[in-house]
């Protein structure tokens, strides 16, 4: 269809030349047909996808009910049956060089979910026992070769959730946050490196929205259970997106259509407005000093550490771009990590209103930085930093429920007002 | 990537995802085919995996081994504890330590707990699977049968006396064989059930 299609509004021209069809004609033409491609695209991708993804998870409830009534032997059979289909998918996609990046999805996810399956009824039929995360383990580890033999975006989505489910299912005294990290470092390559032909535009944005908020949640599941160790990982990392995107924008001369999309410095931004906000409390201060050292948790400081690294270099080169809301979002980070050891009873109130005025300028920085490159969406972002400030102040203070409904009232109205006033002069 | 490269990775990639399975499948064969077989006593309680499906999980006597109370062991080691029957015919463990004992059978533990002079492990097995609709059943019957061997026994009475597991273990290596509920194996009194 999409061959087809190019080839029509190729030759557009030429029949215009010719006085087949006139300039409207052609122009009523080319819009119609791009649209067609758009949507097809879309659709050429997503339908053989969800199908391969539904058809596994299918089988690997066929397998769960446990047909323990079927001999030994036949059921092994079974155990492979689904692999074996995928792996014959897998070649006759790889065999015909002009086959859609759908239908190659669609064979390597039957192909890694047929390996799930068999091995989840091989456990089954030996009565294996629980070992979740061995399991998942397997299963990613199984999955990765596919996603570089079959360039397949969506096996590297499952490749990433496995690693996530595995992050979570481990024991505690087994979790090596440096292993998580090595586990997703070992898609950088299909990334970074490999053409981006390979992924397609919208797909390499629908990848990373994806893979970003699971590799956040792995690494945070893989460390030690203290408080502030997960709120300093979620700042930093969260300024390191955020910069990535600001790079990028700054390289390219605009954020739209950027590798990065639109959720991938979302998430950044959510991940430095919740920890600056959480900070924002005095009881977070009193409360949650550290029991877990260096010496204790030498892996998930290391992976701080290099994120703190990051986040100096993304500082500098805001410095060097004077991007101030990137400098100050850096802050949170900071301060929180030359806190980290300390017993911080004594100075809590301090603190927590240091993080008061840093949140607020983050989210004023964000609305001004929103109507100066002329996006509500960062407007909307900023004002509703402020809001959720607003609110957290009015709930855990002991003012008298009057002075905080006028006072609701009036925030709100400004909000209203502004908004109005925003809309008049940036684009959605 | 050429296309020779391509293709002798992916065959590659693809004789891994049978060997994986397939290693399982022979070791698990070998050890329910030429192992020796222990009953170990169990208590079952039938729970879900989202992946494999239903089963009976399984609590045993053996898990908790009595140790030297001096003794330490950390939490989350891996050992192995000697297998050692008992005049009523059921296996028993005997404290644990590092590799495989120079005679007899043994089985790979990993250390959960340790309460002066008790140890806590978990055993390479711990779960029977069954059909979705007949773990909830099997579990039924073992309290109903349970509640018949022991009439007179209060409500929170230790439960494990009317089932256990026949297990295999060849070289370290254990294979869960049979869940029996009342001497009958688990499958066949369902079955039997009117």
């Amino acid at each position: 269809m999409a061959s087809k299609t190019d080839w029509l509004i190729g030759e557009l021209p030429a029949l215009e030349r010719a006085g087949v069809i006139d300039a409207q004609t052609a122009q009523r033409l080319r819009a119609h047909y791009s649209a067609v491609a758009s949507a097809s695209g879309w659709a050429r991708w997503l339908f053989p996808v969800l199908g391969a993804l539904l058809i596994g998870l299918g089988i690997v409830l066929l397998v769960a009910h446990n047909w323990d009534q079927l001999s030994r032997p036949l059921r092994l059979l079974f155990a492979f049956a689904p692999m074996t289909l995928g792996q014959l998918a897998c070649i006759a996609v790889l065999r015909r060089p002009a086959v859609s990046s759908g239908t190659r999805d669609a064979a390597a996810l039957l192909t890694a979910l047929g390996f799930a399956a068999a091995l989840a009824l091989v456990g089954q039929i030996f009565h294996f026992p629980g070992d979740l995360d061995a399991y998942l383990l397997s299963c990613a580890l199984a999955a990765l070769p596919l996603v570089y033999l079959m360039r397949s975006a969506a096996v590297a989505v499952l490749y990433a959730a496995a690693l996530l489910g595995w992050s979570a299912a481990v024991a505690s005294l087994q979790r090596h946050p440096l292993a998580v990290v090595g586990g997703y470092a070992l898609l950088l390559p299909f990334l970074l490196l490999m053409p981006a032909a390979w992924r397609g535009p919208w797909r390499g944005g629908l990848m990373l929205s994806a893979l970003v908020p699971m590799f956040f949640a792995a690494v945070m599941l893989s460390f030690p259970s203290v408080p502030r160790l997960g709120v300093l990982w979620a700042t930093a990392f969260g300024v390191v997106l955020v910069w990535l995107q600001r790079r990028e924008s700054a390289t390219a001369g605009t954020g739209a259509g950027s590798g990065f999309g639109i959720a991938v410095p979302a998430w950044g931004y959510a991940g430095v407005a919740i920890a600056s906000l959480i900070g924002t409390v005095p009881e977070i201060w009193h409360g949650w000093f550290w029991d877990l050292g260096p010496v204790d948790a030498v892996e998930a400081w290391i992976v701080v550490a290099a994120m703190l690294a990051a986040v100096f270099a993304a500082a500098w080169w805001a410095l060097r771009h004077r991007d101030i809301l990137l400098l100050t979002m850096c802050v949170p980070a900071w301060v929180m990590a030359v806190v980290a050891l300390m017993d911080t009873r004594d100075i809590a109130v301090g603190l927590a209103l240091g993080f008061n005025v840093l949140t607020l300028a983050i989210g004023l920085l964000t609305v001004r930085d929103g109507v100066a490159a002329r996006r509500l969406d960062r407007v909307n972002a900023g004002m509703l930093l402020l809001l959720a400030l607003v609110a957290l102040r009015f709930f855990d203070n002991d003012w008298s429920f009057t002075v905080r409904g006028v006072a609701f009232v009036m925030v709100g109205s400004g909000f209203l007002l502004a908004h109005a006033w925003l809309r008049r002069r940036v684009r959605t | 990537m050429t296309a020779r490269w391509m293709w002798g990775a992916l065959a590659l990639v693809f004789a891994l995802h049978w060997t994986v399975p397939a290693a399982l499948i022979q070791r698990g064969t070998a050890t329910l085919e030429r192992g020796t077989q222990y009953r170990f006593r169990t208590a079952p309680v039938d729970p879900v995996d989202p992946f494999r499906g239903r089963y009976v999980a399984l609590d045993f006597d053996a898990a908790r081994i009595a140790v030297n109370a001096q003794a330490e062991y950390a939490e989350g080691e891996t050992l192995y504890a000697a297998i050692t029957v008992g005049d009523d015919g059921f296996a028993h463990l005997l404290p644990p330590q590092h590799g495989l004992p120079k005679t007899g059978d043994a089985l790979k533990v990993t250390v959960l707990w340790n309460n002066e002079g008790e140890l806590g492990v978990a055993l390479p097995f711990d779960r029977y699977y069954l059909d979705e609709a007949l773990a909830p059943e099997a579990e039924q019957i073992y309290r109903e049968r349970n509640r018949r061997v022991n009439p007179d026994e209060a409500d929170d009475a230790d439960p494990r006396r009317p089932a256990y597991v026949t297990v295999r273990v060849l070289d370290g290596y254990a294979v869960l064989e049979q869940l029996y509920i009342d001497g009958m194996p688990v499958r066949a009194l369902i079955d039997s059930q009117p």
